[in-house]
């Protein structure tokens, strides 16, 4: 279990480890809204996942997710990553997509329902506390 | 390793001492409103960073990235708040 405490954004420091092994560690906003958890490019990039990096309209990967957000339809990268790390808690195999947020959210990773479906998750505004945990794996 | 280049752990004379160790509300408070990376140095018992040793910083988080390239394993976040309400 994770207990963290927040002030507007729920968010909790994550650890992820790619598929080469590397580990990339951040600041993610908890969005239980968000079908899937989202990853920077660049850092899908630097652990282990080059398919993430395919820009190409014409000839996309078949990994390549359509997806409606705020912002319209959009494409992206779905890879599988190794190992996510949160607290004391291991996630394997979990479902992201690679997408570059807009830079001046200042949130470049998401944990959403792709990780949040196998755990238990608390989110009390009032007192600024996020729990997650309780079932994971 | 890159060092920081406003963290003023730059010693004067050729020879670079290891950054010095922050608890992580110093790192925001002295880096505010930039992307930070770490290397992560005490944790507290949910696993959460708690002191790190900052490795680079940076207005852009792309920028950033290539600072610490070679880092394999790294803890990057933004020292700060969104400037304008979030819609996500």
């Amino acid at each position: 279990m994770v207990e963290a405490a927040f002030q507007k954004f729920p968010a909790v420091f994550v650890s992820l480890k790619g598929r080469n092994g590397a580990i990339r560690e951040c600041v993610a906003l908890v969005d239980p809204c968000a079908e899937y958890c989202v990853v920077p490019k660049v850092d899908a990039y630097a652990l282990g996942y080059p398919e993430a990096a395919n820009d190409d309209p014409v000839t996309p990967q078949d990994n390549t997710l359509t997806f409606a957000s705020f912002d319209g339809y959009g494409k992206a990268a779905l890879i599988e990553m190794a190992e996510v790390m949160l607290g004391g808690m291991s996630f394997r195999r979990v479902d992201f997509v690679a997408f570059d947020l807009p830079q001046v959210t200042r949130f470049d990773v998401v944990i959403g329902r792709s990780l949040l479906k196998s755990t238990k998750l608390e989110i009390d505004y009032l007192a600024g506390r996020l729990r997650i945990g309780g079932a994971g794996s | 390793m890159l060092l920081s280049s406003t963290g003023g752990s730059e010693p004067a004379g050729g020879e670079q001492a290891p950054p010095a160790e922050l608890e992580i509300p110093e790192i925001f408070q002295k880096y505010k409103d930039k992307w930070v990376a770490i290397t992560v140095t005490q944790r507290d018992k949910n696993l959460q960073p708690t002191k790190g040793r900052v490795l680079a910083d940076d207005m852009d988080r792309y920028r950033l990235r290539l600072k610490v390239i070679r880092e394999r394993e790294v803890c990057i976040f933004f020292a700060g708040e969104p400037m304008y309400p979030l819609i996500l």
